[in-house]
């Protein structure tokens, strides 16, 4: 295959990888089949041997209409993208001018077009599927550039000489420049096709890295579920139980969990994680939804975080609690997942700290995270959340949490040295105030913790001390709620919304909907286990065991079903489920568990989220994806306890649903692809400013610490040197042979390579790479007179040129060197009998040899003279 | 074949780079920059990072071609071996031997005459782009690996007649990417004799003019080497012992030997009249004049393209050629009819300067067949011969030849052949090349120097030569 057809293939090639990128990046299936099929017939159409290329004017018609096709995307189709739509416009462009008669300058815009396309897909796609093919189209990219710089130059030679040959007012075209081509160009135009993309990959890489960013622009991740169109599995910040059932989901990742206990991974197979996101207390009984009441936000903290995490970390690990690194790929909710456990402390957080977030804000009263503006497709953040109940050593942490779980101050700025908080100006004094909690018992206990040094917590107090005087100046009073939140909260304007002593009585306690039959039912199924309520009790020591028998009573006498029949028209979905169909999706058993505790006046809210059950062993990390949204339900359980998390929907069927399907090697290959394309996410589409910059320090840090210093390797080598040799003796014997037997070995691997690769150059000088390697050694070693005899002419500026053979030559010297021609010729005659007759070299034709060489110097140098 | 050059510099010649090169941005440079600045700007606002990788890769593809540009084309040797001679209005093909002296292959590499330095940056870059279409001759070569060497063509155009002095040679490759483009300028100063346009004529043309000189058509009245019988006499050490006449030694006891007579090929002098200067002539092209003054208008160029022409054409007819200049400075030469002959007309009509002063040619010597003028004057007859015109007023200095025939340059397009063309390597045809007798004499001159005789006379002479024996016959028998 000739250059031109070679490069035609892969202009077809690349345009045709371009509009599969771009189609999948756009996730239209149905335009990849169509534009590749198009793309690809124009082949046979145009480039065929009876291929006839489009007219012009129908390629500037089909322009036209492209044209126009992408102003009516725009206008009329609200919602395709500007991007979208000009990768269409480009595909259009084309796949037209593949069937066009086409030049370079054709060709150039193709490949013009086809990396715009690219650039649009790189916008639309962070997935690990684009980013392949991307990889892809980058090396066909540059195998295509190279030969189409090959051919334009060509080409271009080719025409300035038809213009020179008009000038000159011949008729006659000129022919086409010959490809002339050197042996072996095939290897080596692969090679330099090698250097050139590794070399390119490289400092592209280095780009990338230092390259700084801004961070202004709000990340395009993937859909949510709830994205404005039909129902869907999915998480949601609120849980709408009108409507029926949802339909499935994406199974797209929507962020990756990896658990950290000990040290360890704490994760598996065989355990799931509940991802706390949104809490939602109030239940708005017109539109059957749950909501988060609208006085709750009042309670919000900003919080921002701190770069230095050093310490943060030390901490950590001393006292073993869940460490949870949490890979968000679509943080456009701005909700900040946390992992949890039934029967773990709900919200018990104990620090966060991110790469990608300046400030969070979290709310003491639902325990809620929540973002900042997010700033990057993806956002990576570590939590400490509390420890399990297996841990020997985190029993003194356990209570130290339990003794602040309720005072809501855990989020104080000096609780968690390394989080520094702003606290709002409407947000108003730390709920702390009126628990009765001292936060002098707090310091003390953590100056009784291990591995925290009196220093620590003598400057951590100081600080808290000097944050409390500043808070007493500046906050004195929190500001009123405004009339809507007022009217909009259940407990009416009389009070106010962020008294913790109204919120102990009020906050998630009413429920409204068919009270005394639902009140009914709880009291029923309680008194069948001999438990009884006080109803106008704020809190009761069986509480925390009223929920368990309530989430057990839904657990096995309801039927978990995602398709649950639609509610009558004039009832109340969890009235529904709790009455009537007794089944339903994970949002009704917590909303019917919510419900019962409320009914007798234990506090309960519903959590939407995830669970966490996909793991992969490859990475160490849960994959969690839409499909994987769960809703549960938290109860307060008291003072002492505090809320606790109770999933009443039946967990096999939980675990059948989101159980990942396929055989063993499906889901081993499944697990390689995730892994795959956490490490793309990791790594290069949720790089930004923050990582760039701790990236170069530590860049920075190595390299000062590998060039200067102690621990730097040319110190080391100069102390191991000095050391080692610094006390060698002579009488040692033993060294002295070591030293000289590592010397002769390099001097033989030395002499080896060197006798390789002269080997090398007299077979590629005598053309004999082709022949086999027995035989081309022995006729090496035969023609070697050849080699001397070439070296003897090359040194008197006599060189044979490659398109004559070896008896031209010496012919030639005939005429201009008539005195080294004879010893010439009888060489040469020898170097076609030795080469082409097989002759084998007696002591007599050594003696000629060496009396031709001693003749032909004489002579050349007498010619010198 | 001449063993003569015309070049004055010994070739094929051999340089290497006068310096490392420079680098230059490339065919598609601005384009990449272009697009680079887009992408970048691209990445800035949408900040995706896929974008930032795509702007990275654009950055290092410069950065690669920039360092690809300033390795290659290090020892790089270039040979230029260039033809005998160069025909203006023709192809020419120059040959480059391209060796590649370094440890890296080179890719795509162009190799092209250099345009002569004007000392001045900003005249030298002017040029570059006004005549960047414009190349004199270019070769091309895909790939050379370390240590090969390469031979291209390239054809050059030649456009003027007279000496194309070659100052150099520039070797230039945009690989990989055409960012950049390495440009390397080597000396290698070279001399080529452009001769003038060549064209076939009718045959018939010539044949007036041997007609009108009336030479040429009979035998030379002394003896030769061969041809018809001349006489007899006694035999001479050295003589071919088949000119012995065995008949007569043996009648008369001693060596005899046949004499033949030397035959006389067709003669035509050529007097190209270029006195009157035509430089204000309407057609004249003055940017010639004023880029190559050598040059003359454009109709003298056609007559000394035409005397060029009559030169071959006559070489090839097996005319004995003479050629006398007036105007300038030019040698008279002798009609004689032989390849180096020929060369020699041809160099000389290649290498006329007509902004020399004038002279006249020594016409006492020769008499012109034919005369060629840039410029018709009146055309009359002179009532002398069928066809032949003479110009009015005439030329003073031909104002004794009447019935000399006077042609002008336009008679070029009446008795070029076009569809024919002039093969500076091709023989007359022996045994008389276009069906005239002339080629004969041709195939004599080189019998002659092969040492044999040629028997290539018609029937006719044939006649003639047994008459000529027999009265030989005679009169030996008389004696």
């Amino acid at each position: 295959m000739n250059l031109d057809a070679r490069f035609r293939l892969l202009v077809y090639g690349q345009v045709a990888l371009g509009i599969t990128a771009f189609c999948l990046a756009e996730a239209n299936l149905g335009l990849m089949v169509v534009a590749v099929s198009l793309a690809l017939a124009s082949w046979y159409f145009a480039e065929g041997p009876r291929g006839r290329p489009l007219p012009r004017w129908l390629m500037n018609a089909g322009s036209l209409v492209a044209m126009a096709v992408m102003v009516l995307e725009l206008s009329v189709r609200g919602d395709v993208g500007l991007i979208v739509a000009m990768g269409h416009f480009t595909m259009a462009l084309q796949v037209l001018m593949l069937y066009a008669r086409k030049s370079n300058r054709e060709y150039a815009m193709l490949l013009v077009l086809s990396l715009i396309q690219m650039i649009g897909a790189s916008v639309l796609s962070v997935s690990i599927v684009y980013g392949v093919l991307l990889t892809a189209y980058c090396g066909l990219a540059l195998v295509t550039v190279l030969l189409f710089q090959i051919k334009a130059t060509g080409d271009g030679v080719h025409q300035r000489r038809v213009a020179a040959a008009a000038r000159a007012g011949l008729t006659v075209r000129p022919r086409r420049p010959a490809v002339v081509a050197g042996r072996g160009m095939r290897w080596q135009f692969r090679g330099a096709w090698a250097t050139v993309g590794v070399l390119t990959a490289l400092l592209a890489a280095g780009v990338f890295v230092v390259l700084p960013r801004s961070g202004d622009i709000p990340a395009l991740g993937v859909q949510t579920g709830h994205d404005g169109g039909a129902k869907r599995t999915g998480f949601s910040p609120t849980v709408s139980l009108a409507g029926g059932a949802p339909t499935d989901g994406s199974t797209d990742a929507v962020l990756n969990l990896a658990v950290q206990q000990f040290g360890t991974d704490a994760g598996g197979d065989h355990r799931a994680f509940l991802l706390r996101g949104a809490a939602l207390d109030y239940y708005d009984a017109r539109a059957h939804q749950w909501r988060r009441g609208p006085t709750v936000g009042q309670a919000d903290r900003q919080m921002r975080l701190r770069a230095d995490g050093r310490r943060l970390a030390r901490l950590a690990q001393d006292y073993a609690a869940v460490e949870a690194t949490i890979t968000l790929r679509d943080p456009s909710p701005r909700v900040l997942f946390v992992p949890a456990e039934p029967r773990m402390p709900g919200g018990a957080i104990g620090w966060v700290n991110s790469d990608h977030l300046d400030q969070i804000t979290f709310n003491p009263l639902d325990r809620q995270l929540t973002a900042g503006e997010p700033k990057t497709s993806a956002i990576t953040y570590q939590l400490r959340v509390a420890g399990l109940p297996n841990a020997g050593v985190q029993a003194q942490y356990e209570r130290l949490h339990r003794q602040n779980l309720q005072s809501a101050s855990l989020f104080d700025p000096l609780d968690f040295p390394g989080v520094d908080s702003e606290p709002r100006p409407d947000a108003g004094r730390p709920l702390d105030a009126d628990t009765g909690a001292s936060p002098e018992a707090w310091w003390d206990s953590v100056a009784a913790l291990p591995l925290v040094s009196s220093e620590q917590v003598r400057r951590w107090r100081q600080r808290w001390a000097a944050t409390q005087e500043q808070e007493a100046v500046t906050v004195d009073a929190p500001r009123a709620l405004t009339e809507e939140g007022w009217d909009a909260w259940p407990g009416g304007r009389s009070r106010r919304a962020w008294d913790p002593r109204w919120i102990g009585e009020r906050y998630a306690r009413n429920w409204e909907v068919e009270l005394p039959r639902v009140r009914g039912l709880t009291l029923e199924v309680l008194a069948a286990e001999g438990l009884s309520r006080d109803l106008d009790a704020a809190h009761s020591r069986d509480d925390a065991r009223i929920a368990t028998v309530l989430a057990d009573y839904l657990r096995k006498n309801f039927t978990y079903e995602l398709r649950n029949p639609w509610p009558s028209e004039d009832s109340d979905p969890v009235i529904d489920f709790l009455f009537d169909h007794r089944s339903g999706h994970c949002e009704l058993f917590a909303s019917a568990l919510a419900a019962m505790c409320r009914s007798i006046n234990i506090p309960a809210r519903v959590i939407t989220g995830y669970r966490a059950s996909e793991y992969n062993a490859l990475g160490g990390y849960y994959v969690v994806r839409q499909t994987h949204a769960h809703a549960w339900t938290e109860v307060d359980c008291g003072p002492t306890i505090g809320w606790r998390t109770y999933d009443a929907t039946p967990s096999a069927e939980v675990r059948a649903e989101h159980a990942a399907a396929g055989p063993g090697w499906f889901s081993a290959l499944r697990q390689v692809y995730e892994y795959l394309e956490f490490t793309w996410v990791r790594s290069v589409v949720a790089y930004d400013e923050r990582t760039r910059q701790s990236l170069l320090s530590a860049m920075n840090r190595r390299v000062v610490r590998a060039t200067v210093g102690p621990d730097a390797w040319p110190t080391r080598t100069w102390n191991w040197v000095t050391q080692t040799f610094g006390g060698l003796r002579l009488r040692s014997v033993g060294a002295l042979l070591v030293l000289l037997g590592t010397v002769l070995l390099g001097v033989a691997v030395g002499s080896i390579l060197r006798a390789t690769w002269r080997r090398r150059q007299q077979h590629s000088a005598l053309r004999l790479e082709k022949l086999p390697r027995r035989q081309a050694r022995d006729l090496a070693r035969r023609l070697r007179f050849y080699l001397d005899l070439r070296d003897t002419l090359d040194r008197h500026g006599l060189r044979r040129p490659v398109w004559q053979s070896p008896a031209d030559f010496a012919d030639t010297l005939r005429d201009t060197r008539p005195a080294a021609a004879e010893p010439v010729g009888s060489l040469v005659e020898l170097f076609y009998r030795v080469r082409f007759g097989g002759h084998a070299l007696g002591s007599d034709d050594r003696q000629r040899i060496e009396s031709n060489l001693r003749q032909l110097e004489t002579a050349l140098a007498a010619q010198k003279r | 074949m001449s063993p003569r050059t015309p070049n004055a510099e010994p070739h094929p010649l051999e340089s290497r780079p006068r310096r490392r090169g420079t680098i230059r941005l490339g065919p598609g440079g601005w384009l990449y920059f272009v697009v680079s600045a887009l992408l970048y700007a691209a990445s800035q606002y949408t900040q995706a990072n896929l974008l930032f990788a795509a702007f990275g890769l654009m950055v290092g593809g410069a950065a690669v071609s920039l360092l690809w540009s300033a390795v290659t084309l290090r020892g790089l040797r270039v040979r230029r071996i260039l033809p005998e001679y160069g025909v203006a209005g023709r192809a020419t093909t120059l040959r480059y031997e391209i060796t590649n002296g370094s440890k890296l292959p080179v890719f795509s590499v162009v190799v092209g005459e250099a345009r002569r330095p004007s000392g001045r940056w900003w005249k030298d870059t002017w040029r570059r782009w006004k005549w960047r279409k414009r190349t004199p001759a270019e070769a091309w070569v895909v790939h050379i690996g370390p240590g090969q060497t390469a031979t291209v063509e390239a054809p050059a155009w030649l456009h003027r007649r007279g000496p194309w002095h070659m100052h150099g040679v520039v070797v230039w490759s945009a690989f990989p990417f055409g960012v950049f483009r390495k440009v390397a300028r080597l000396d290698l100063p070279a001399r080529l004799l452009v001769l003038p346009e060549l064209h076939r004529l009718d045959p018939r043309l010539l044949q007036s003019a041997r007609r009108s000189e009336g030479a040429g058509t009979k035998q030379r009245d002394r003896a030769g080497a061969h041809g018809e019988f001349f006489g007899l006499r006694n035999y001479r050490l050295g003589d071919p012992p088949r000119l012995i006449d065995w008949k007569r030694t043996a009648k008369q006891g001693r060596l005899v030997a046949r004499e033949l007579a030397q035959p006389s090929p067709p003669r035509v002098v050529v007097l190209l009249d270029l006195a009157e200067r035509d430089a204000d002539a309407p057609g004249a092209n003055r940017r010639r004049k004023v880029d190559h003054p050598t040059l003359g208008s454009d109709a003298e160029e056609d007559a000394i393209a035409l005397v060029a022409s009559l030169v071959c054409e006559g070489y090839l007819q097996a005319y004995c050629m003479g050629l006398m200049v007036r105007g300038p400075a030019c040698g008279t030469f002798a009609s004689h009819h032989s390849r180096l002959h020929r060369m020699r007309l041809l160099e000389a009509l290649a290498s006329l300067d007509l902004s020399s002063r004038e002279t006249l040619p020594d016409a006492g010597l020769v008499r012109p067949s034919l005369v060629v003028r840039a410029r018709d004057g009146q055309p009359v007859s002179d009532g002398v011969n069928d066809g032949v015109l003479a110009t009015t007023p005439a030329p003073p200095m031909l104002s004794a030849y009447h019935g000399v025939r006077v042609i002008d340059a336009s008679a070029l397009r009446d008795y070029a052949l076009p569809e024919q063309a002039v093969d500076l390597s091709q023989e007359p045809a022996r045994g008389g090349g276009n069906g005239s007798k002339a080629g004969r004499w041709l195939a004599g001159d080189a019998d002659e120097k092969n040492g044999e005789a040629s028997n290539a006379f018609s029937d006719g002479a044939a006649d003639e030569a047994s008459a000529s024996i027999a009265e030989l016959a005679d009169a030996g028998g008389e004696r």
